[in-house]
């Protein structure tokens, strides 16, 4: 027997004897332990009104306050009536409604294309044995954060007369046709649309037990029968991942200013960059677009919501049995190795080879190694500024990063929190449609709101400084890296959290102990995803940035304005690769010094 | 408001304590970026100098801004966008300006502007004498102030491909020019909409200019969004001639030699003007005037020839006794036209709306 | 438990009174709950998935608040609508039905973390919670993740998680529901006995009513959010107060009938059914040609073997033939077919009667039990 370690009265003191245990003073009223009935009420409705009012700060109030432009342009000065609705009327009509039916149907299709390979890598990913699949995953990652724009460049210097394929005679008028079109469109924005895809089904694809495919093996289903069988189970990941690409395909901007004004295709993205371009800029129209795209946003959720709602969907879980992982033969590993190959170098070997291509090779000449000339890349290091520049973007990303992604753990741990409730929804709704709002609008929306000279007389100076970009940058990246977390935070097990709280953790201690550990991969993740969005962010960046602060977008845009296109893609590489340097070393840093069981459970981050 | 503004300047600051010393280290580390070495705020204030906000979009500004703050110790801050962005800035902070002085191309946006009331009007810079036609383009009521000139849409072709390039606008209506013509979409490039306005104006009228565009979209016209993106589907083969900006085609032949740059009969001039916020205090409307005297003044235009060698330097200069650069051709051999801005400008929205609707598409 | 480093908590005893529960939207998951568990017992809630016991262990937990009635323990209120005192602040400690171990944690650390609220150092925390391993048999597994041991394992080690802070309160949601049959046994007896050993006042929820009787000093039944009973197990099983009560602790059958007479003193009634009549106890008021259902409890059921002079439905007997048999180890179950089709169920008999014998089935009037219809 061990002798005690404590003396009686330490034992008394650990025991917590009656009167403080549950540190209820004695003598002291209910009432007073919580400030109103109403207060707690209030609260427990709301769910963190803090939350709400930063959200309303950054996000809700610019974009609503555009939104309101189209019937009420005088409110911000912008024309001479306080309500109209003749906007909406010019809006509903020829070549804009036109851009938004165009829009519409590439979204569409980008969102099936996507959905379809993100399920398929997906599967590829989590089911089966392919060698490899941590460079696969990589390579998602590497999409995801590319910009559109540099995808669709890539393509184009390859495809274009004159351009990579013609210098090795390989030009086809046909392709380039093709690509500067419907198809080449949605084709571009379905790869921009797979990683998302990838993100909403590999969960529940993964966790999808076998037992459901044995039964319908056992059951003389035939293979066939089985994708037949098992889609309805994950359908609801399946139209999440729908309405997600769809949201990201039709306010998409960046391909839609590469191709849509060589293509004779309208889009929406494209009429409301060309309603803001001429003078005077036509804001109302441009928020008429907004409130189109919007409001097609809101029918896609309500399709989702017809068709899911009268299914019971509860079947994920750890009864369904272990998911099985299919060994892969020498067949099978050719086979699905060639299609994940093939997906990867559509979406980024052809782009990046493309694009670094054309930067090293002189105009007009052909293929060959004399003709590569580092003159763009040496033109680039003389840029005067660009130093500054990319110092000044990193430290904004950086900051956008940090407070973005504890931004997006809150808005996501909400939306997982059981039961969402009417506000939850609220939240949920809120986060997805600011995803179909175009940086444009969100930006000129800070504009309009921050800009009132009401804001002035009340003292508050916002517009104009490093602050109201840095909000700008945020609520532009939160309804991604939120969507980034609400994945794998929603495999979270509620009772890991309350098996701390129940053992004595408090609220802090419990989430960093039991939870952040499972999440932390995920959040940096979203916390990456979040610095290389804000590294190269444009729209916001050329509108809100104070004077005398040029972010590294607009310095590549100044360059592209000023010199030639090659110096400009030369620019945009480099600034590329510091963003992915960056990145790279993140996760190096995170493998190497992250406490064992983080990594151990986490698994990697890409 | 000036003085309001100063101290809001510093109180910023304090507004955004989160982001305070970051975005502080940020500034100072974008002071090279531009011409924004400023001088700190206490100095500044008490010397009653203001910043004084530039918004422009010609390829000499910073170098400008850089020789305007070195010569006067006025701080200056630039905003160097394209002229698009810039106007849809100015636009959109029309509740409250922000802008003192606004440097770019083309006259028409300038006047429609000066219509709303937004630009200084009455006043002209003493430090430079314009020449004949420096005069013709000052509007009546010196609402703006030309810097220089260049023409609107120039021919561009590759001389290996094309050996006989046409030398009137109807010409480009032939069968020869079939699919071969590309020019930028007004709507989205600045420096596009004169050529539209002059070629209408040429024709006599907007109806026989809209008939015009559509003869020519129907002879297969490639619209693109700005010059470097027309004169690069140019360089790539997609067209034989391109509408464009003489000084971008000029520009493009340090790079590209085989490149020529040809006049159509009577080709619009694009004048470079700079405006006066009206709205500004009177110590950042004295400064604005003070950067305007310092463009017209040798060491100003210096700069101008100077600050965008292969790109926006290469203009027709205005002022008496500055001599353009090399490669650009003597203005006196040019047919040119200056369509009347307030006549044209106020047309701008609609004929752009118009073209993206009927000739984009 | 001689483990003398860590002193043990008070058992309190656990008020519930009067305690409902409306979810955002308007779902009632309690209503008017009260019951009183003095300190040291063992309270199992009994009642079918969605019948709100899971809700009310949660708001004992301090994971969910009450929308009205209080908790206390010990006559300290921790849950009122007005008062929520925080999980971590109840010092209590609970076994969770998917063990929600922490995977990044070994088991050590899984249970050394509820040491943390005593105050002790780490050296001590693991000590102390080596010990309690070693005490349940998991010594050579505390260096494991949780992925790495068996469902039973990790259960024992959650199980561990729960004892080493010696909690004055443990709270046990389904904690067996995810293991085999005899793991289930053998962890049942475990928590039986552990939890008595150190004195915790203990609530358990399960659906499993052989479960409950076995582990139980007090069993509640919950139906749609209403605790319908609250007693000894052998009062809930000798008088429930609804047939839903009777049902979900098991009967052989119910058959329909009508009062032909009562005795109001011994609270026993004559009963018309089908063809028979039986003597059946009842506890709420009948009268004279009430519609009733009788409830048979299995162990009133006895077969015997049929003789030729026996007369159908003569006394308490009746006539069937068996439509199957189970064999149960210590003897068979049976399925008796009786008149009209009705069927009564698990019928207990030391010998094996084939499918098809003829039996005479005995109702012993005690479990037999009269509810009006």
């Amino acid at each position: 027997m061990r002798a005690p370690l404590y003396t009686r009265d330490k034992e008394v003191a650990v025991t917590l004897p009656e009167g403080d245990s549950y540190r209820v003073e004695p003598g002291v009223k209910d009432k007073e332990r919580f400030p109103s009935l109403i207060g707690s009420v209030l609260a427990k409705a709301v769910g963190w009104p803090i939350l709400w009012v930063v959200l309303a700060v950054i996000l809700i109030v610019p974009s609503a306050s555009f939104l309101v432009l189209a019937f009420s342009p005088k409110l911000f000065g912008q024309g001479s009536s306080y309500f109209t609705l003749s906007n909406f009327i010019q809006g509903l009509q020829g070549v804009t409604l036109q851009g938004m039916r165009d829009s519409v149907v590439v979204g569409l299709v980008a969102a099936v294309l996507a959905t379809a390979v993100g399920a398929f890598l997906a599967y590829v990913l989590q089911r089966t044995t392919l060698r490899g699949r941590s460079l696969v995953s990589v390579g998602i990652w590497g999409t995801l954060l590319l910009p559109s724009y540099v995808i669709a460049v890539g393509w184009q210097v390859l495809l274009d007369r004159g351009g990579v394929l013609s210098s090795v005679h390989l030009y086809s008028p046909t392709l380039l046709n093709l690509f500067f079109g419907p198809g080449g469109y949605a084709l571009i924005l379905a790869i921009k649309g797979v990683p998302f895809a990838y993100l909403a089904l590999s969960g529940p694809i993964a966790a999808l037990g076998s037992s459901y495919e044995e039964a319908i093996r056992v059951h003389g289903g035939r293979r066939s029968d089985l994708l037949k069988t098992l889609t309805p189970i994950i359908l609801p990941a399946i139209f999440s991942s729908l309405v997600i690409v769809f949201a990201e395909s039709i306010a998409d901007f960046g391909t839609a200013a590469v191709i849509a004004p060589n293509a004779h295709f309208p889009v929406a993205t494209y009429m409301l960059y060309v309603s803001l371009s001429s003078y005077p800029a036509n804001f109302p129209l441009a928020a008429v677009i907004g409130w189109l795209l919007v409001s097609t946003l809101a029918l896609a959720l309500l399709a989702q919501n017809r068709a899911l709602k009268r299914r019971g969907f509860g079947t994920l879980g750890g009864k369904s049995g272990v998911a099985k992982v299919k060994k892969l033969g020498g067949l099978g590993q050719l086979g699905y190795g060639l299609l994940v190959a093939l997906f990867l170098s559509i979406s980024l070997g052809i782009p990046i080879l493309g694009a670094i291509a054309s930067s090293l090779l002189k105009p007009l000449s052909s293929m060959a190694l004399s003709n590569l000339s580092l003159f763009a890349y040496r033109s680039v290091f003389s840029l005067q500024g660009f130093s500054s520049s990319v110092v000044f973007s990193m430290k904004m990303a950086a900051i956008t990063a940090l407070l973005g992604t504890v931004l997006a753990v809150l808005v996501a741990r909400r939306l997982t929190n059981g039961r969402l409730g009417i506000f939850g929804r609220l939240l949920d709704v809120t986060v997805l449609v600011a995803v179909a709002l175009p940086g444009l609008v969100l930006a000129a929306g800070y504009i309009f709101t921050y800009n009132l000279p009401l804001l002035d007389r009340m003292g508050v100076h916002l517009y104009g400084t490093t602050t109201v970009l840095e909000m700008a940058y945020l609520a532009g990246a939160l309804p991604s890296s939120s969507r980034v977390l609400v994945g794998p935070m929603a495999q979270l097990r509620s009772s890991l959290l309350e098996a701390a709280r129940v053992h004595g953790s408090g609220p802090w201690r419990s989430w960093s102990k039991a939870v952040l550990p499972l999440v932390a991969p995920s959040i940096l993740r979203a916390a990456l995803l979040t610095f290389a969005g804000t590294f190269l962010e444009l729209p916001a960046s050329e509108l809100l940035s104070p004077p005398g602060v040029t972010p590294v977008s607009v310095a590549i845009v100044q360059v592209l304005n000023k010199s030639d296109l090659y110096q400009g893609t030369a620019l945009s590489i480099v600034a590329l690769g510091i963003d992915l340097g960056v990145i790279a070393a993140a996760i190096v840093l995170f493998r190497v010094f992250a406490p064992k069981g983080w990594r151990r459970v986490g698994g990697r981050v890409i | 408001m000036r003085v309001t503004k100063v101290v809001t300047r510093t109180k910023k600051s304090k507004i955004s304590l989160l982001f305070g010393a970051l975005s502080s280290l940020a500034l100072a580390a974008c002071g090279s970026t531009s011409a924004s070495s400023t001088p700190t705020t206490a100095a500044a204030a008490s010397v009653k100098k203001v910043p004084l906000v530039v918004y422009a979009a010609e390829g000499y500004d910073a170098a400008e801004v850089k020789g305007f703050q070195q010569a006067t110790g006025i701080p200056t801050e630039l905003e160097d966008h394209s002229t698009g962005t810039l106007l849809a800035k100015i636009s959109a902070e029309a509740n409250n300006p922000q802008w003192g002085v606004f440097w770019s191309d083309g006259s028409e946006s300038y006047a429609a502007l000066d219509q709303q009331g937004m630009l200084l009007r009455g006043f002209e810079p003493t430090s430079g004498q314009l020449t004949a036609l420096g005069k013709s383009l000052v509007p009546a009521d010196k609402s703006y102030i030309p810097t220089g000139t260049t023409i609107a849409g120039a021919i561009v072709y590759n001389s290996k491909v094309v050996t006989n390039p046409p030398t009137s606008w109807q010409q480009l209506l032939s069968p020869t020019w079939k699919g071969a013509v590309g020019m930028n979409n007004p709507a989205i490039s600045g420096p596009t909409y004169p050529v539209v306005a002059s070629i209408m104006d040429q024709l006599g009228g907007i109806s026989k200019g809209e008939a015009y565009f559509k003869a020519l979209a129907a002879n297969g016209l490639h619209v693109y969004s700005t010059n470097k993106v027309t004169l690069g589907a140019l360089l790539q083969g997609t067209i034989k001639l391109a509408i464009v900006q003489n000084s971008a085609g000029i520009g493009f032949q340090f790079t590209n030699p085989a490149l020529k740059v040809a006049y159509l009969d009577k080709s619009a001039l694009l004048p470079s003007v700079i405006g006066i916020d009206a709205k500004q205090s009177k110590a950042e409307i004295a400064e604005a005037k003070e950067f305007a005297n310092f463009v017209y003044s040798p060491k100003g235009q210096q700069l101008m020839l100077s600050g965008d060698p292969h790109g926006d330097s290469l203009f027709f200069p205005i002022i008496v006794g500055t001599k353009a650069h090399k490669v650009v051709p003597q203005l006196s051999s040019i047919p040119t036209d200056y369509p009347n801005p307030f006549v044209w400008g106020p047309r701008e929205a609609s004929l752009n709306q118009w073209f993206t609707t009927n000739i984009v598409q | 438990m001689s483990d003398r480093t860590i002193s043990q908590e008070v058992a309190p005893d656990l008020s519930v009174v009067s305690v409902s529960k409306t979810y955002e939207g308007g779902k009632c998951a309690l209503s008017e709950v009260t019951f009183e568990a003095e300190a040291g017992s063992f309270v199992v809630l009994l009642g079918p998935s969605g019948s709100g016991k899971s809700t009310l262990l949660r708001c004992i937990a301090g994971l969910e608040r009450v929308s009205s009635g209080s908790i206390s323990f010990s006559k300290r209120t921790v849950s009122s609508s007005t008062l929520h005192v925080k999980s971590e602040d109840r010092q209590l400690s609970m076994v969770f039905q998917d063990y929600a171990l922490w995977p990044h944690m070994t088991a050590l650390e899984n249970v050394a973390f509820a040491l943390r609220r005593r105050g002790l150092g780490k050296s001590e925390r693991n000590a102390s919670a080596a010990s309690m391993l070693e005490r349940m048999g998991l010594g050579h597994l505390a260096s494991r993740y949780p992925q790495e041991l068996s469902g039973g394992e990790q259960q024992r080690v959650a199980l561990a998680r729960a004892l080493v802070a010696r909690p004055g309160l443990m709270l046990f949601d389904e904690p067996l529901s995810n293991l085999d049959a005899d793991l289930r046994e053998r962890l049942r007896v475990e928590i039986s006995t552990l939890t008595r050993e150190v004195g915790a006042t203990a609530l358990y929820i399960t659906h499993d009513q052989s479960e409950a009787f076995a582990l139980a000093d007090y069993v509640g039944v919950l139906e749609s959010g209403r605790l319908v009973q609250f007693d000894r197990p052998e009062r809930l099983y000798l008088f429930p107060k609804t047939p839903f009560v009777a049902r979900f602790t098991g009967l052989a059958g119910d058959l329909p009938g009508v009062v032909a007479s009562t005795d109001e003193r011994k609270h026993i009634a004559v009963t018309q059914v089908g063809p028979h009549s039986f003597k059946a106890s009842y506890s709420e008021t009948l009268a004279v040609g009430d519609k009733v259902r009788m409830l048979i409890r299995a162990k009133a059921a006895l077969m015997v073997p049929s003789s030729e002079h026996d007369v159908d439905g003569f006394g308490q007997s009746l006539f069937g033939s068996v439509t199957d048999v189970a064999f149960r180890g210590i003897g068979y179950e049976h399925v008796v077919e009786i008149f009209d089709g009705h069927r009564l169920e698990g019928i207990f008999s030391g010998e094996r009667y084939g499918r098809g014998t003829k039996v005479k089935v005995e109702l012993d009037p005690e479990g037999c039990i009269l509810f009006a219809e």
